[in-house]
This record gives C-alpha cells, sequence and structure tokens, in this order.
C-alpha cells in the first residue's frame, strides 16, 4: 500500500522538486549576490556576494510597496464582488432556475477559455472611447484604470469559480433540500439557510485561489502597459520582478523581489486559512 | 476470494500505479520547438539578425540574392522597448544571441556594459573598427556615428535617425490664418489662438509616457541628460534647458491649449485622421506614421523646421544601430560586412525607407516623400544641427520608464509639474545606475 502511494507520488514530488523547490531555492542563491561594475561601467564587472543588502533595497523600494498596496486594494474589492458573483450564479444554476442550465453554465465559463492576452486586448478596445460608446470617458486613466483591471479579471475568472462552486453545491444532500421544502421554505430562503452554508468551504477554497492569483497578477498590466501609460512599470508586484529582471537587467535583485513576493504570498494564503477554518468547518 | 489459490486483492498494484500517474503527461501534445524557426538546422553561413524595422526582410532579400554564402535570416521581433530587448537580454544570458541585432541608440550604452573588459565574448556587441572600411565614420552624421562609438573603438553600425521637424496641417493653419511657429513662443501663442478659434482642436498632443520623444524636445533645447566627467556618470535629467520645455508644456497643458495623450494609440491616430490634432514636432520617421494614419488627408500635411529657442540645435527622438554578436572570425565578418551594406547600400536605404519611412544615418540625398513634396531637405538641415555631446546613460530603459512614470503622473494630476517631476525622476535614475554597481555623482 505504501509503495503504491510513493508510486502515485512520485511524479509529482518529481514535478514539485523541478519547477518549484529547485527555482525558488536558485532565486533564493541568486538574490543574495550582485554585481559591480567599477567606473562607467563599461569596464570588466564582477558579481560580489551582497547578503541581505538586496532584500533591504526591496523593503525600501517605494514601488514594490506601493505595488502591494495597490494589490492590496483591488484584491479587497475585487475577490468579494467576484466571489459574490459566483456564488449567486452557482445558485441559480443549482436551483435549475434557467432552462437549458447546460448552456448558461457553458457561457459563463467561456471566458475563463478565452486567452488572458486575447482578453486584455478586447476589453482594452471596448474601454475607449472613441472606438466604443458606452465608454464615457477614457477608462484606461488613472482613476479607472485599477478598476478596469478589476473588471477584466472578474470577466476572466467568474465562470471558473462559478464551476467550483456549482460542484460543490452538487454534494450538497438532496434530503436536506427536501427537508428544507418540507418545512416550507422556497427557493430563496433554502439558498440562504441551507445551501450557503455548506457551500462555505468551497468559498475559502476559491478565495484562497483567488487571493494568490491577485497577488500574482501579471499579464493584464502587462499588455495594457503597452496601450496605456496609466500602468506603470512597477504597477504589480509580479510585473515589477519581471521588468527589474529583463528590462533592468538587475536578476539578483528581481530575485530578491520575487523570493519575498512568494513569502507574501505564503503568509497571507496560511493566515487567511487559518482565520475562516473555523468558519467553514460547518 | 480466490483465483487459483492465490487471493486476488482489491488494493492497487504498486507496479501499475507510476505508470497510470505517468499517462496525462504521455498524452499532452509535445511542446514546439523553443526556437520556432530552428526546427531545420540552418545552412552553416546563414546568419540570423534580429530586427522590427519593416523593409529590412526586402533589403536582405537583395543582399541574399548577391551574396549567397552569406545569407541573412531576418526575425522580427517585437520592437525593443515593448519586449525586444527583455528578449535579446534572454538570448545574451543564456550564451545564444543572434548574430545580428536591432539596437537604439539610447539603449546600446546599456548592452555595452562590461564590452571593454574582455571576457564578456558573445554577450556584448562586437568592436567593428577594423571590420569596417577605413574612414567609415564619414559616411554618418556626425552625432550618430559618437553614439556608437567609445573612444575610438566602435560598436554598431548606424541605420537611421531621427531629427526632430514640425508636421503640421497646412489647411486647418491657413483656414484659422495661423502663421507657421517659428519660435516655442509664437507656438505658445498659436496653440492658444487655434483653441479659441475651433475649441474641438489642440495644436498639438504632449505624449508624457514617451520619454524619448521628450528627451529629443530637450536636447534641441540644449539638455544633456548625462554626462561622465572624473571616471563617474552625472545625471543630470532636470537641467535648465529640460526645465525651460518642461515648463512651456506644462503651462500649455494647465491652459487646455494642448492635450496630454498617449501617441501611437487608437484614440491618437484617430484624433490626427479626423483633425483633432493638427501639428506634432516629429521625428523624420513620424512621416510614415502620419501617411498611415491619416492616408486622405495626408496631402494636406507639410513639414517645417521645429519651432526654436533662439538657438540652431536641433533634437532627435529614435534611430537604431545594428550590433553584431557573432563571434568566430568568418560570422563576425560576413555579419559586419552585411549591417555595412544595410546601413550604406542605396537600395537597402530605399527598402527601409519605403517600407518604414526611415531617415538614414549615412550621409546624402534620400528623397523623402511627405504631403506631396520632399521633406528631407528640412529633416537633413535638422541633423547637421543635433549637438553630439548629448550621451544616453547606462540604464535607458529603467531611466525612460522612471521619466514616463513621473511626467505620466504628473500631467495627469490638475497642477501639471512636468519640471519639478523631472526632478525626482533623476533622483531614482541615479539609484538605478547605482544598483547596477556602476559609480553615479
Amino acid at each position: 500500500m505504501r509503495r503504491a502511494a510513493w508510486g502515485f507520488l512520485t511524479p509529482f514530488l518529481a514535478l514539485f522538486a523541478l519547477f518549484f523547490v529547485l527555482p525558488l531555492g536558485y532565486a533564493l542563491v541568486r538574490s543574495l549576490y550582485a554585481v559591480r561594475r567599477p567606473g562607467l561601467g563599461f569596464g570588466p564587472a564582477s558579481v560580489e556576494f551582497a547578503a541581505l543588502r538586496n532584500y533591504a533595497a526591496v523593503l525600501a523600494d517605494p514601488v514594490f510597496r506601493s505595488a502591494l498596496g495597490r494589490i492590496a486594494v483591488l484584491g479587497l474589492v475585487q475577490i468579494p464582488v467576484m466571489l459574490g458573483l459566483a456564488a449567486v450564479l452557482a445558485l441559480l444554476l443549482d436551483a435549475g432556475l434557467a432552462r437549458a442550465v447546460r448552456w448558461f453554465r457553458l457561457g459563463f465559463f467561456l471566458p475563463y477559455g478565452v486567452p488572458g492576452v486575447i482578453a486584455v486586448l478586447l476589453w482594452a478596445n471596448l474601454y475607449v472611447p472613441q472606438v466604443f460608446p458606452l465608454a464615457w470617458t477614457d477608462l484606461l486613466a488613472p482613476p479607472y484604470v485599477l478598476a478596469a483591471i478589476g473588471n477584466i479579471v472578474t470577466w476572466e475568472y467568474v465562470g471558473y469559480n462559478t464551476l467550483i462552486l456549482v460542484t460543490a453545491l452538487q454534494a450538497v444532500p438532496r434530503s436536506l433540500i427536501e427537508a428544507a421544502a418540507a418545512d416550507g421554505a422556497g427557493p430563496w430562503r433554502t439558498a440562504w439557510s441551507v445551501k450557503l452554508p455548506l457551500l462555505r468551504p468551497a468559498l475559502v477554497l476559491t478565495a484562497t485561489f483567488s487571493i494568490i492569483g491577485t497577488l500574482q497578477l501579471f499579464s493584464e498590466p502587462a499588455v495594457l502597459r503597452t496601450i496605456t501609460p496609466a500602468v506603470s512599470a512597477g504597477y504589480t508586484p509580479n510585473l515589477h520582478v519581471y521588468n527589474t529582471i529583463f528590462t533592468d537587467d538587475l536578476p539578483h535583485l528581481g530575485a530578491a523581489q520575487a523570493v519575498l513576493l512568494a513569502a507574501v504570498t505564503f503568509a497571507l494564503s496560511i493566515a487567511f486559512l487559518r482565520v475562516t477554518r473555523r468558519w467553514s468547518a460547518a | 476470494m480466490t483465483v487459483r489459490g492465490r487471493p486476488v486483492t482489491r488494493r492497487p498494484s504498486a507496479a501499475l500505479a507510476l505508470p497510470l500517474a505517468l499517462l496525462p503527461f504521455l498524452a499532452a501534445p509535445a511542446s514546439a520547438p523553443a526556437r520556432g524557426e530552428r526546427g531545420t538546422r540552418p545552412a552553416p553561413a546563414e546568419l540570423s539578425f534580429w530586427s522590427w524595422t519593416p523593409g529590412v526582410r526586402e533589403a536582405a532579400g537583395i543582399w541574399n540574392r548577391e551574396h549567397p554564402g552569406a545569407r541573412v535570416r531576418v526575425q522580427e521581433v517585437v520592437p525593443g522597448i515593448k519586449g525586444g530587448y527583455a528578449a535579446l537580454r534572454t538570448a545574451l544570458l543564456a550564451g545564444d544571441p543572434p548574430d545580428l541585432a536591432q539596437i537604439e541608440y539610447q539603449v546600446l550604452p546599456g548592452f555595452l556594459l562590461g564590452a571593454l573588459g574582455g571576457g564578456e565574448d558573445g554577450r556584448v556587441p562586437a568592436e567593428l573598427s577594423r571590420l569596417l572600411p577605413p574612414g567609415a565614420g564619414r559616411r554618418f552624421a556626425g552625432w550618430a556615428w559618437a553614439q556608437v562609438s567609445l573612444g575610438d573603438r566602435v560598436f554598431a553600425v548606424p541605420v537611421d535617425q531621427g531629427p526632430m521637424a514640425l508636421l503640421y496641417r497646412r489647411d486647418v493653419l491657413r483656414r484659422h490664418r495661423i502663421a507657421v511657429p517659428r519660435t516655442w513662443a509664437e507656438f505658445e501663442r498659436a496653440a492658444a489662438v487655434l483653441r479659441r478659434r475651433d475649441p474641438r482642436v489642440h495644436l498639438a498632443s504632449f505624449d508624457p509616457s514617451d520619454a524619448g520623444w521628450v528627451a529629443g524636445l530637450a536636447w534641441q533645447a540644449g539638455a544633456r541628460w548625462f554626462r561622465t566627467g572624473g571616471g563617474r556618470w552625472s545625471v543630470t535629467l532636470d537641467d535648465a534647458p529640460t526645465r525651460r520645455v518642461l515648463a512651456l508644456w506644462g503651462r500649455m497643458i494647465r491652459a487646455g491649449t494642448v492635450k496630454s495623450q498617449a501617441a501611437y494609440t487608437q484614440a491618437w491616430t484617430a484624433d490626427l485622421n479626423r483633425g483633432r490634432v493638427v501639428a506634432w514636432p516629429a521625428p523624420a520617421w513620424g512621416t510614415a506614421l502620419v501617411r498611415t494614419a491619416a492616408p486622405e488627408n495626408e496631402r494636406n500635411w507639410a513639414v517645417a523646421p521645429l519651432p526654436t529657442w533662439g538657438t540652431r540645435s536641433a533634437g532627435n527622438h529614435g534611430g537604431s544601430a545594428t550590433v553584431v554578436f557573432a563571434r568566430s572570425g568568418a560570422r563576425k565578418r560576413a555579419a559586419a560586412a552585411f549591417a555595412w551594406w544595410l546601413s550604406t547600400d542605396p537600395r537597402s536605404l530605399a527598402a527601409q525607407a519605403e517600407k518604414a519611412g526611415i531617415f538614414p544615418a549615412a550621409l546624402g540625398r534620400h528623397p523623402l516623400r511627405f504631403g506631396g513634396a520632399d521633406a528631407h531637405p528640412v529633416f537633413a538641415e535638422a541633423s547637421r544641427r543635433i549637438d553630439p555631446r548629448f550621451r544616453w546613460g547606462p540604464a535607458m530603459l529603467q531611466a525612460f520608464s522612471r521619466v514616463a512614470d513621473a511626467l505620466g503622473e504628473a500631467a495627469a494630476t490638475p497642477g501639471a509639474d512636468l519640471a519639478g517631476a523631472m526632478s525626482g525622476a533623476r533622483d531614482r535614475v541615479a539609484a538605478d545606475i547605482r544598483a547596477h554597481g556602476i559609480d553615479v555623482r
């Protein structure tokens, strides 16, 4: 039995080590070094051990801090909105209130199938007043652009979350629903008092995924950056890491940023799961 | 339950577990070759050239017909700033760069870090002075040759340049009886007059995100953003000429006579096409953009020298050079020969001018049709007056980001203090250079 278990686990562990542990370790090691180019920089360069100097630079970097703050604001608004919408859609689908539920389910899920870059380009065109009449102002300009990104992300992922919640709802024993109906509860009351509480574990799961996803937000701001000046090089932490390494040619500093971002993601996920453990143990 | 005396168990056999777990991976499609065109081994003498300039492919076709032993395969990459340089850096890091690559002047110093150090073979542009014809420098605009040289060592062959002039709608200015502004003071007044006479129209738009364009305007005013003296860099993004230029544009933005808008976007193109923006301080290659943005109106456009600050100097925006990364003797010689040909052969320049509207860095007469006339003399005159002492710093992609962010933020706030924003950008750019381990004041 134990051998069978290891047999199933080995491929996962091998890939986990290769694509997660190894790169993280590599980034960790790289983050402890820095390049030195004395004079004007055109002469020979050397790589020297920098200990925690890169980490100090990242912690002092106002761009990184403001990127994290921006993501926090985005997450605090976008995640509840998206999950609320997903829960409503899931409950509607589960109640079978629409005909051809199958088509609605497919329709809700379709945006998730659209490649991220294409989705951004689609919405970027819809946001321009000169092109699309419903855009009342330039929605890619500073006060609106964060909400614009949140809108794109919600559109992309609400279907995915709906699907997870619908699946969780299907695990609700029908006997409970029938008991509620026998007690005189209508579909609204059933949804609110019976289904929703049983959805809590799935909600915690989707919320955790969404938190991790928001912290890693990259492709939406990266594509928008080529279209509007409102998205700066360090708009989100992941975009900042990418630009630090590949545009600014500072791989060691970028490695430190990446390690710190991973640590923040890890800590936030663990904290969230801890805080919601009792709530979701319905 | 037993079968033939041996118990049949319901536990999964360990031997089955591993192959079952691997099944999804066997079913996954094989990934495409990492470098798309390397599916078949290239011919031995084929040189790879990463470029985004339209027309280069046609030029390479001409070269390939005449030099079958040193064929060049052009790979179109995303324009540098949008990701082309990131791709090039990755290739250099991997030790597998193309034989030739297009690099803009401002970014070249960043790729030359370590070039004089030796021991970085294949990761820095090759030194070309012995591979080019004698007197090569005299074939090009002096300031462009200075951009590709470190002392008397040459690291790239200039291809094109972007001397700046004023492109404007002749018919609109005439209709509103506004004379073509010859100084920036006249420009400011003309912008106000135009706005009064037709509130739907702006004289020009200001793109705070295009740091290269802002640099060109500052260059014309006599600014020098980076100086090298005493073995270290000093960053002077906010020197007096730059402040003067930004104060002017800031005033116009606050007064609403000029609109703040990102260039080369759909909104910008629509404005040019519909006559809502009627003048553009543009580099020579901007003529091709106006032709594509406003094809029906092109004959209404004209070109005039850029309004001046009372001096004769001019500014440059854009332009690239060809660098050689090939290391082996024969490949390097062939690559250098191609780079030289690309920049000087009339047929090559004609192909690039036709497709991309480039203004060659090589001296000589190259007709540039715009608005039904030849725009070459205006731009050629500007090119002669570009200050060759303007240098770019060692981390320009970062610097351009810093400038664009600072100016973008300032332009979006009601006060529009563009000049003040440059001081903040200046400190960040200096910190960026220091982060590379380079000495900066």
